[in-house]
């Protein structure tokens, strides 16, 4: 498999999203995310993105320049309408503006809609802890929602509506939760499909309501569907998913679930918590430091070899890396070069190490 | 078994709590909330600990006078100390601040230290919801925290570290979700050991990692610990688990899970967000009424016989009782009669119907 260094991935990303009409800051800020996604080892949301993106720019499907707006505006809170953009342009404006007003007022919400995907969540509360402060952020899809079914029912009813949380810490790495309310996320359900494998008990009801391994069940006619999370309580990941529905789709303009075939658009709140406006900033990291420590001093379950503090998998991946490359499987680079040689863009000097 | 009308247990309290020392209001703070969590159907959060907070006051463990203190303020922001108030006094008077706080800028975040145990979680979102606002609350357990294993460990480590939230609809009770972090809260292992009954698989270990379903390990010597919530994908309770610490512990300044065996606080988090700052009030309400009729829709799984909202089960429960009474045990009426005489109430004019 091909394997390319992630700055070298960056570079292409870069030309392809510039030349694809992207302003060059716009076009970093897609690309860093996506290889960002690679580097945290979620494959799914990397680079294997680019030509995609770069299919429905041409396609008009996306807009390759839009300028998000901030359509309604107080010292706390704003409400924005990214007019189509892309959903990392979307959001990354959306986080710093909130990050900007907590810094200034303590929290602030800002909400978030007409920006289709915005891709891997745990992005902008990280971008928040990386800038000091801590983050929430609430994802739905809009009117989209027939994948998850509510506690009780056994037809799909929500989305996986997920949401993310990050927090920054002395000096390390953030910690970053990033989960969807529903057991798993879809796109490891279309993994399993797509390899032939089964999925675990747990994951997925068939169209009349029985348990199943098959995950072509999910997507078959009439489907399945993905179950809330919580196992036995299930009616836990069930009310997470409509406080995101609330939060995320209701508040931005975005809309509820409905029944929508395909999302528009994610329906997106951050909120962002200044530290230094409820706590001393030592004092805080004192704090996390002595609960991360106290958590790690429990003894271990079999088959674990360390504890490992919520988002340390994905930090470690990145590491690793960093060093070693990204690894991109040749359907996609040969697609990408597709897209570069669709542009003039002299794909020679790129070569995989 | 005597059985009271809702109103008579308010006004057996309201006598009882004032002749204890508190002021009016916040004698009703504390006398509704326990009330509601027997119309909500959660008789050990109710009326029983009239006895058990008036015996807390008279041996000096509780302070009825005490009022809580805002320390630090901004205008969307507030750190507030109970000064050893009783938690539901403590609580209620940081939502009032913050609902107020939100109703003028659009959201609001107040924390809270120092006010003993606050009770239900759920209560205060649900106070934010009745006056037409969405909030979410934090809570967790200050320093205390042995109960709850993390992710790859087996050691309790964590507290059950609810999370709460609530919404208004149109015309019908809010939609509340009020859920610990952990598979189940502690209480319900309490219940099952007093009635000797066994647990289902899945919410604890025994000491050495063994999934149990004995609750009688939890509470043994070496001590067993609860799950955190999601069955196979717990790594997610886990994740929420730190979120509610890092939020509620951290930044209230209780502090996080670092232990210790009994607790001297909550702490606690609560973001109150108005909705006309983000969205058309008729918009949002049309849209949360359109999701529920969409959810409502799914076909129901063998053993349910509708799908119910979060929060549901709780208001209809809360309709039963208003109408049929609250059953209050023999042990309960006899010590909340005890403790009015202690008091100097006369608990003659109070007859079950």
């Amino acid at each position: 498999m091909p394997r390319f260094r992630p700055e070298v991935l960056l570079e292409i990303g870069c030309e392809l999203f510039v030349a694809a009409g992207c302003t060059p800051s716009d076009a970093r800020t897609v690309v860093d995310h996506l290889v960002e996604s690679n580097l945290f080892g979620h494959d799914s949301h990397g680079v294997i993105r680019y030509p995609e993106y770069m299919r429905a720019i041409r396609e008009g499907r996306y807009q390759a320049r839009a300028d998000p707006e901030v359509v309604q505006d107080t010292p706390c809170t704003a409400v924005v309408d990214a007019r189509g953009a892309l959903g990392q342009i979307g959001a990354h404006f959306a986080t710093e503006l909130a990050i900007e007003k907590a810094q200034k007022q303590g929290v602030a919400s800002v909400s978030l809609r007409n920006t289709c995907h915005i891709g891997r969540v745990g992005a902008y509360p990280l971008m928040a802890a990386r800038a000091g402060t801590m983050a929430q952020v609430f994802a739905n899809g809009g009117h989209f929602g027939g994948q998850v079914v509510p506690f009780g029912g056994i037809d799909g009813r929500l989305c996986t509506d997920p949401l993310a949380f990050a927090a920054p810490r002395r000096e390390a790495d953030p910690i970053l939760l990033d989960m969807t309310t529903s057991v798993v996320a879809e796109g490891k359900v279309r993994v399993a499909s797509y390899r032939g494998e089964e999925v675990p008990q747990g994951w997925l009801i068939d169209s009349e309501g029985y348990p199943t391994r098959d995950p072509k069940a999910f997507r078959a006619d009439p489907p399945g569907s993905i179950l809330p999370l919580g196992g036995v309580a299930a009616h836990k990941g069930y009310g997470m998913a409509f406080m995101v529905e609330l939060l995320g789709g209701s508040l931005s303009g975005q809309g509820c679930t409905r029944g929508a075939p395909v999302v528009a658009s994610n329906g997106v709140l951050l909120t962002v918590h200044h530290i230094e406006s409820f706590t001393d900033l030592e004092t805080y990291y004192d704090e996390v430091e002595s609960l991360l420590e106290h958590v790690r001093s429990s003894r271990l379950a079999p088959g674990f070899e360390e504890i490992l503090v919520p988002g340390e998998p994905e930090f470690r991946s990145a590491r690793q890396r960093q060093s070693t490359g990204i690894e991109v499987d040749d359907k996609t680079w040969s697609m990408i070069r597709e897209e570069l040689q669709h542009f003039g863009i002299n794909s020679e000097h790129w070569k995989p190490e | 078994m005597p059985r009271f009308r809702a109103e008579d247990l308010r006004q057996i309290g309201y006598q009882l709590f004032q002749a204890a020392g508190c002021t009016v209001e916040d004698a009703a703070a504390v006398v509704d909330h326990l009330v509601e969590s027997n119309l909500f159907g959660h008789d050990s959060h109710g009326v029983l600990r009239y006895y058990e907070y008036t015996l807390a006051i008279r041996e000096g463990r509780f302070q009825p006078q005490a009022q809580p203190e805002i320390v630090q303020e901004r205008a969307c922001t507030a750190v507030v100390d109970g000064n050893g108030a009783l938690g539901q006094v403590g609580a209620t008077f940081a939502t009032n601040l913050a609902i107020q706080k939100a109703k003028q800028h659009g959201v609001a975040t107040v924390v809270l230290r120092n006010t003993s145990h606050i009770g239900r979680a759920g209560a205060y979102p649900l106070l934010a919801a009745r006056s037409g606002m969405m909030a979410q609350i934090l809570v967790n357990a200050g320093h205390l925290g042995y109960q709850i294993a993390p992710f790859g460990g087996l050691d309790g480590r964590l507290s059950t570290n609810p999370l709460a939230f609530a919404a208004p609809r149109r015309q019908d009770p809010p939609i509340m979700l009020d859920m610990t972090t952990s598979v189940v809260a502690e209480g319900k292992i309490r219940v099952a050991i007093n009635r000797g009954d066994k647990v289902p698989e899945g919410w604890i270990i025994d000491a050495q990692g063994n999934p149990s379903t004995d609750p009688n390990d939890f509470r043994k010597d070496p001590p067993g610990a609860i799950l955190p919530l999601g069955g196979p994908v717990s790594h997610k309770g886990y994740g929420l688990s730190i979120m509610v610490e890092l939020l509620g512990g951290a930044l209230s300044g209780q502090g996080c899970a670092a232990g210790e065996r009994s607790m001297v606080s909550n702490g606690v988090l609560l973001t109150v967000y108005s909705i006309p700052h983000f969205s058309d009030l008729e918009t949002y309400y049309d849209e949360v009424e359109t999701m529920i009729d969409y959810v409502k829709s799914s076909r129901t799984a063998s053993g349910f016989k509708e799908i119910l909202l979060p929060g549901e089960p709780e208001f209809r429960s809360a309709q039963g009782r208003e109408r049929a009474g609250i059953e209050v045990d023999e042990t309960t009426w006899t010590r909340i009669k005890d403790e009015m005489l202690n008091f100097g109430v006369d608990p003659g004019q109070w007859v079950p119907e």
